[in-house]
């Protein structure tokens, strides 16, 4: 597997080869953040495409020093989604949100805690369920997190303890009914 | 420091991220706490879970048949575009985390509104004889029940994925005090015929309502055993047919989440832990999150059984015919023949170095009915043996 230095000299040197093996190593995991970020499939594609493209295009804004290509790419489709979502109707991405927040709660039994886990992450503020998705599925650290969405470390800090404490208010729910 | 105090930094405690130290020492001793951190574990096995299944589901994007030219540049920001069509990666990564296991509530009506929750669960000793589940020394799963009022309460302990009934029992709590609680119980080893539990509890409904007295007959022949309970103590109550159960249980002045398994926050060098395992083989999800075993000593071995890939063995050292797999904190990865393995659990797996290596082993040809008990092929379950050598030579049979 390439590394980082390697992809990214490739792209910089406009080789497709290195862009195609970008996207096989990061495409996956980028569309899945930046669903959890939207709420909204189409939107997600839509975005992960734009993000690849405005790598390809700008091909000057990676640092080695600063971080992973991979924390940079997520960086760079946090702050396309927030553009996306700028110019798109809110009701776009909001109605994926909109309709799982109209679903009546379902009791929770053990096979489903996934599921409803899955309700209540949609519930979140789209920055408190980037967050987590970033730290439990990427495994990010705080200061990573802080880069990749443009936000202070204290931001990080306080909405991800937030995000869990409604995670977890309806994770005991499950567990007690 | 108090837990209100404290609770913030429970996550960052979590997430290795830096804590103050007197929040540390509040977390690591303080049993709400570290069952918060077990349930911030718990949540993001199941996050991970989900990241799984989505990767599972994710349609590869629409091909891009050609990329702007930095040359020409006629590209336009915002025109349709279109990508390579590409397999795709999975992209789940390294988090620790502790365990969770099963709740049993129990709620005193007098007693200044005591609660008593309790667990129970087959002990984590280990086990010689052949692999099957029905042999199993420790059952991860167990059944959550509602939160109830005294009186007598059927339990069962089920195998992986509520599936095969291994132990049904029935417990009547009679008095909760701060101090002590006392209760009665019955356990006996039944036989589901095959069927899962909930098939069979199921069969058992259809003739009627299925009630605490119809599990009494079940239970005919097992003795009613009578404790006077020290909360916050592990009670080993043999069962009819074989075996211990053990019991544990904690009294307060309101819920908690709560866990019997206290599987190490940093396991032994010498030690494999398995919590609530869930795996994941190149981009689907086989197993979900369940089971628990633990193992320690040079020989030893924990095994695996995932329906429609065989007997999977670990092992903290090298043995014939096992492959290299890269431990970092809850996370395994390995490669079977040219397939990738993503293992997670709960709890870290391995301790000493990180990445540590341990090793693994694919029984292909394993299958649980071999022992000549019945089980249902499609039922996973989580088991340990003393000796890896043991093992191997029961799967040459």
């Amino acid at each position: 597997m390439a590394n980082d230095q390697t992809l990214w000299q490739g792209i910089v040197n406009g080789e497709r080869a290195a862009f195609d093996a970008l996207f096989r190593l990061y495409s996956a995991p980028l569309r899945l953040f930046l669903r959890r970020y939207t709420s909204c499939p189409d939107a997600a594609d839509d975005v992960a495409q734009e993000t690849f493209l405005q790598l390809w295009k700008r091909h000057n804004g990676f640092d080695p020093a600063r971080g992973t290509l991979k924390q940079y790419l997520f960086g760079i489709a946090r702050k396309q989604a927030v553009h996306h979502r700028n110019e798109w109707p809110p009701p776009m991405w909001e109605m994926a949100s909109e309709l799982k927040a109209a679903l009546p709660a379902e009791p929770v039994a053990a096979e489903d805690r996934t599921a409803d886990l899955n309700e209540a992450l949609v519930r979140l503020e789209p920055e408190e369920r980037a967050l987590l998705w970033l730290r439990e599925v990427e495994g990010y650290s705080y200061a990573e997190m802080a880069d990749i969405l443009g936000v202070p470390l204290g931001t990080v800090k306080s909405k991800l303890f937030s995000a869990r404490g409604a995670l977890r208010r309806v994770w005991c729910n499950g567990r007690k009914e | 420091m108090d837990c209100l105090t404290a609770e913030p930094f429970v996550g960052m405690l979590y997430d290795g991220e830096e804590a103050p130290e007197e929040a540390v020492q509040h977390i690591t001793s303080c049993p709400a706490c570290r069952s918060r951190l077990r349930e911030y574990a718990a949540i993001a096995s199941e996050i991970r879970v989900l990241a799984a299944a989505e990767t599972q589901n994710l349609r590869p994007l629409a091909s891009l048949a050609a990329l702007p030219s930095r040359r020409r540049w006629r590209f336009t920001l915002g025109s349709p575009v279109r990508v390579p069509r590409f397999a795709l990666v999975m992209g789940i990564a390294i988090i620790a985390g502790l365990s969770v296991a099963l709740g049993y509530f129990e709620k005193q009506r007098r007693s200044q509104d005591l609660w008593f929750q309790c667990d129970f669960r087959l002990p984590q000793s280990q086990y010689t004889g052949p692999i099957h589940p029905a042999n199993m020394p420790q059952l991860g799963w167990g059944f959550r029940p509602p939160a109830m009022l005294l009186g007598p309460r059927p339990f069962f302990l089920v195998g992986p994925e509520t599936q095969l009934g291994a132990v049904a029992g029935i417990v009547d709590i009679q008095q909760v005090r701060s101090d002590r609680v006392d209760f009665a119980i019955q356990a006996k080893h039944i036989d589901t015929e095959g069927q899962s539990l909930k098939a069979w509890i199921e069969k058992q409904r259809a003739a009627g309502p299925f009630r605490v007295d119809d599990l009494r007959d079940i239970l005919a022949g097992s003795p009613l055993r009578y404790y006077r309970y020290e909360p916050g103590t592990m009670l080993r109550i043999p069962i009819e047919g074989g075996g211990t159960l053990i019991f544990h249980g904690e009294v307060g002045d309101k819920l908690s989440a709560f866990s019997s398994q206290e599987f190490p926050l940093e396991p032994a060098p010498d030690e494999i832990v398995l919590d609530q395992p869930a795996l994941v083989v190149e981009k689907s999800l086989i197993l979900r999150p369940g089971g628990a075993v633990k193992i320690s000593g040079p020989q030893a071995c924990a095994y695996m059984y995932i329906p429609g890939k065989g007997l999977l063995v670990l092992s903290l050292h090298a043995f014939s015919g096992a492959h290299e797999a890269a431990v970092d904190r809850s996370d395994a990865m390995f490669e079977l023949d040219h397939e990738w393995y993503y293992l997670f659990a709960h709890t870290p797996i391995a301790g000493g170095d990180r990445p540590k290596t341990i090793w693994v082993y694919l029984a292909k040809n394993y299958e649980p009915s071999q022992s000549g008990l019945k089980w249902n092929p499609g039922n996973p379950f989580v088991g340990s043996a003393p000796d890896v050598r043991q093992v191997l030579a029961q799967l040459k049979q």
